[in-house]
């Protein structure tokens, strides 16, 4: 029984295994058809290696000065690859030791002398206050009956006084200073006033 | 850093000249133009010396550059019937043109007629063909290239043959050995 054309294609390629091999070896000497089939795949083989080719040689040449050029470029992108702009928040900040420590020493300074002038000043301010505040009474005037208050513990007992709903007019002494702290409302009013 | 880059060198310089000439074989036989076959050499080339992993030996070296090419040998088949089809519309509307440029697209091939016949073959067909003749694989490393079964590889390449055949028969090309 002759085998396919499959068969005989995948023995021209070597890919019958042993016991096959030789059967089929055997039966292309006995058979005409299988021997000429054989014969025809050969010949196609034959015709395809022979078939001329391109000169692989300039190609070659050129594709590797190519790739020389590429793997140079790739090498030196390794190398001095820039560094990826940050954003500054990310950004890392290289110091020298010596410098540091400069610069700590300068803001310890720096911190310690703003409390303790602040500190200081805070003192005198008080001390101020409560100088002008003896030296000049606050002046409250109630504008019906025309009485002046000077006494605060009285002006507190008249404003607490759920009766008492008239307008008072309170006379701050006029070099009073709160720039410190801020300035408060009620000196505004006066000095707009 | 500088030890890799003498390594890569070192292996460029033995791998290269013993590889380019089968990968721009198998190249130049499946896509039918130097000019193609050229290109994917270099694409594959620039691939395989960019692997972070080196491979083992030469031979895994050429089963993956052939991978390589074979892939990207298909998209150029896909871009080639693209613009084959698009040439045999614009031939319709403009038959003079297209005759004119097409002689001279013509002038400047050289392919040889059993190349001619190949590119006839369906790709699938030609692949499997390309890599037994021209690469001289056995049917399980295609198996292993293309993705398909020894028994697969074994049926495509006999019909690859047989519309060979039958292709050189009708041009008269086929010269059996004497």
């Amino acid at each position: 029984m002759c085998p396919k054309d499959e068969l005989i294609s995948a023995f021209l390629d070597g890919e019958v295994e042993a016991p096959w091999e030789e059967k089929l070896k055997a039966h292309f000497a006995e058979c005409g058809k299988c021997g000429r089939r054989l014969a025809d795949m050969c010949s196609l083989r034959s015709l395809l290696s022979r078939d001329k080719e391109p000169n692989y040689r300039p190609a070659m040449q050129r594709v590797q000065r190519r790739l020389y050029f590429h793997m140079a470029a790739a090498e030196d992108d390794i190398r001095y690859q820039p560094e990826r702009e940050l954003p500054f928040w990310k950004r890392k900040v290289r110091i020298p030791m010596p410098a540091a420590a400069l610069l700590s020493l300068v803001l310890f300074v720096l911190f310690a002398s703003f409390f303790f002038f602040m500190g200081q000043n805070n003192t005198q301010m008080a001390k101020r206050g409560a100088e002008l505040y003896n030296s000049q009474p606050v002046q409250v005037t109630v504008p019906i009956n025309g009485m002046k208050v000077d006494d605060l513990e009285v002006l507190l007992k008249l404003l607490n006084n759920k009766d008492f709903s008239q307008e008072v007019l309170m006379q701050l002494p006029d070099d009073s200073q709160f720039s410190v702290f801020g300035e408060p409302e009620i000196e505004r009013v006066n000095r707009e006033r | 850093m500088l030890k890799k880059t003498n390594d890569r060198e070192e292996r460029f310089n033995k791998e290269y000249p013993v590889l380019f000439p089968v990968i721009f074989r198998v190249a130049y036989r499946i896509t039918g133009e130097e000019g193609a076959a050229e290109d994917l050499c270099q694409e594959a080339f620039i691939k395989y010396f960019e692997r972070h992993e080196p491979l083992p030996d030469i031979n895994q070296a050429k089963y993956w550059l052939i991978r390589v090419v074979k892939n990207m040998s298909f998209n150029y088949e896909k871009k080639r019937v693209r613009e084959k089809n698009a040439v045999n519309k614009l031939e319709k509307i403009t038959p003079q043109y297209i005759e004119s440029t097409e002689k001279g697209v013509l002038e400047k091939e050289t392919r040889m007629a059993v190349q001619k016949a190949l590119d006839k073959l369906p790709y699938k067909l030609r692949v499997v063909l390309v890599l037994k003749e021209y690469a001289q694989l056995n049917y399980k490393e295609i198996g292993s290239i293309v993705g398909i079964s020894e028994g697969n590889v074994k049926v495509r390449i006999f019909r690859a043959r047989e519309r060979l055949e039958k292709i050189f028969k009708e041009e008269k090309l086929y010269v059996p050995e004497g």
